[in-house]
């Protein structure tokens, strides 16, 4: 299959010297994808996949199941890049969402949550929010992200970080925190709310 | 207490920190609860701020086993309208589509390679025969359930007088919600292993003595059908698996059961 291209090569902006250029375009990259543009997926995938593999290892543990559930994640984005609303938020909040849901369905298989406890229980226990973050430290992103993280209280940051890169549930973060029942989604709320509010994200 | 709680759950949902049965009735609160919506829109996309903590560059292979995925299958259509093409009676999926459920991981990692690769196509013809027969697919902005599922989930999600029964099975759990004054009841699965091939899962409303049939349901790592038939009247549901098409009465013993008491 020949790739289609919607735009002329000549007239894509110009030099692509890192994933930044390319992430203002994430929306007219899906776009093209829609319509059957292979080229235009390889630089989506090439732009987003350091951030979509990290997040997924950190909540798989496991590299190996990390990247079948990584290569499951962009199947997916392929198949579904015509249902993109951008009236309903950032392509790359679309794109982390798919790869978080498919690594946390991916955690909680009995078989896989043997296996990563096993790899779990092996390792250091203590796992900060930067630990397999070596590239991020140098991120832009990332640091206006850890002085968001700071803004949060011990308890919402520790049920969010349980939440988000643990792939527990909410009743599982309440048992873990010794927390009452039904107290754990409502920390994961003001958690939330906090760092859209300080990092100045709107839908 | 769930319908009281629904509304909480915004922000555990947005992190997928629900569980099946959450999710699912989450999901059909939302299709008509914009303001719920978007909140969890917005709540997302601070989540997906994390993301940008734990970057990490996979193997170069991994690339070309993607593209040559992508190759491989067509992408979806836009959606065009709520079309009346009739809804299949089976299971719709309340989670990704997953090429290959999880649950098989185990058995595909022991194989060849080449097994391995053969599999994953497979999978991905699986993936594309599911969409050409007009199953649905989840992606975040949709719940992926038809409008048909989505007002029985949500009548039951507000219904007094609404019972859970929940069941382990081998490999995950099985949840019932039931109305009786609404006569209606669903049926929410977790890692349930993939049916072997040429079988089904058929599920089943005990009526007095007798079994009858109430639908079909996936595997997969989470999905949720309505029953058909008279769910007040009923005194268990059951699993099973049978040949392809279904049966008219049980021929093999139930996987899950739950009765209700």
């Amino acid at each position: 299959m020949v790739p289609l291209s919607l735009v002329p090569e000549e007239a894509l902006p110009a030099p692509r010297t890192g994933a930044h250029t390319v992430i203002g375009e994430l929306p007219q990259l899906l776009n093209a994808c829609s319509i059957g543009d292979e080229a235009a997926f390889a630089t989506l995938y090439d732009a987003t996949v350091a951030r979509l593999f990290g997040l997924v290892l950190r909540i798989v543990r496991d590299r190996a199941q990390a990247e079948e559930v990584t290569q499951d994640a962009y199947l997916h984005i392929w198949q579904n890049s015509s249902r993109f609303d951008p009236d309903r938020g950032n392509a790359m909040s679309w794109l982390m969402t798919i790869g978080h849901r498919k690594a946390v369905d991916r955690v909680r298989s009995a078989e896989a949550t043997r296996r990563r406890d096993t790899a779990y229980n092996a390792r250091d226990q203590a796992t900060p929010f930067d630990q397999t973050a070596e590239e991020a430290h140098r991120n832009l992103d990332a640091q206006k992200v850890h002085r968001a993280l700071d803004t949060l209280t011990e308890n919402q940051r520790g049920a969010l970080e349980l939440a988000y890169f643990g792939g527990y549930t909410h009743q599982e973060v309440a048992l873990m925190l010794d927390l009452p029942l039904g107290t754990a989604k409502t920390r994961i709320r003001d958690a939330l709310i906090r760092l859209r509010d300080t990092l100045g994200l709107e839908t | 207490m769930i319908t009281d709680d629904i509304e909480g759950l915004s922000a555990a949902y947005a992190v997928d920190a629900v569980n099946a049965v959450e999710r699912a009735l989450f999901e059909a609160h939302l299709a008509g609860c914009n303001q719920c919506q978007t909140e969890v829109d917005s709540l997302r996309s601070a989540a997906t701020e994390l993301s940008s903590l734990t970057t990490s560059t996979p193997p170069a292979p991994l690339r070309a086993a993607v593209l040559r995925d992508i190759h491989a299958v067509r992408p979806l259509p836009p959606k065009v309208t709520p079309e009346a093409a009739p809804e299949p009676e089976a299971a719709i999926s309340a989670s990704p589509t997953p090429p290959a459920p999880a649950s098989l991981d185990s058995k595909r990692d022991k194989r060849a390679r080449g097994d391995h690769q053969r599999r994953r196509w497979l999978a991905g013809i699986a993936a594309a025969a599911v969409l050409a027969t007009g199953g649905l697919t989840w992606h975040p902005w949709s719940t992926g359930k038809s409008p048909a599922q989505l007002i029985a989930m949500e009548q039951l999600l507000h219904a007094k007088d609404v019972q859970r029964f929940e069941t382990k099975a081998s490999t995950g759990t099985a949840t019932v919600l039931r109305s009786v004054s609404l006569n209606k009841a669903i049926i929410t699965t977790t890692n349930l292993l993939a049916a072997p091939q040429g079988k089904v899962y058929e599920v089943w409303l005990q009526q007095g003595q007798t079994m009858v049939k109430a639908g079909f349901i996936s595997g997969g790592p989470s999905n949720t059908i309505v029953f058909q038939g008279n769910a007040a009247t009923a005194t268990a549901a059951a699993i099973t698996i049978e040949p392809a098409g279904g049966s008219p009465t049980p021929t093999t013993t139930p996987l899950a059961q739950v009765t209700f008491t």
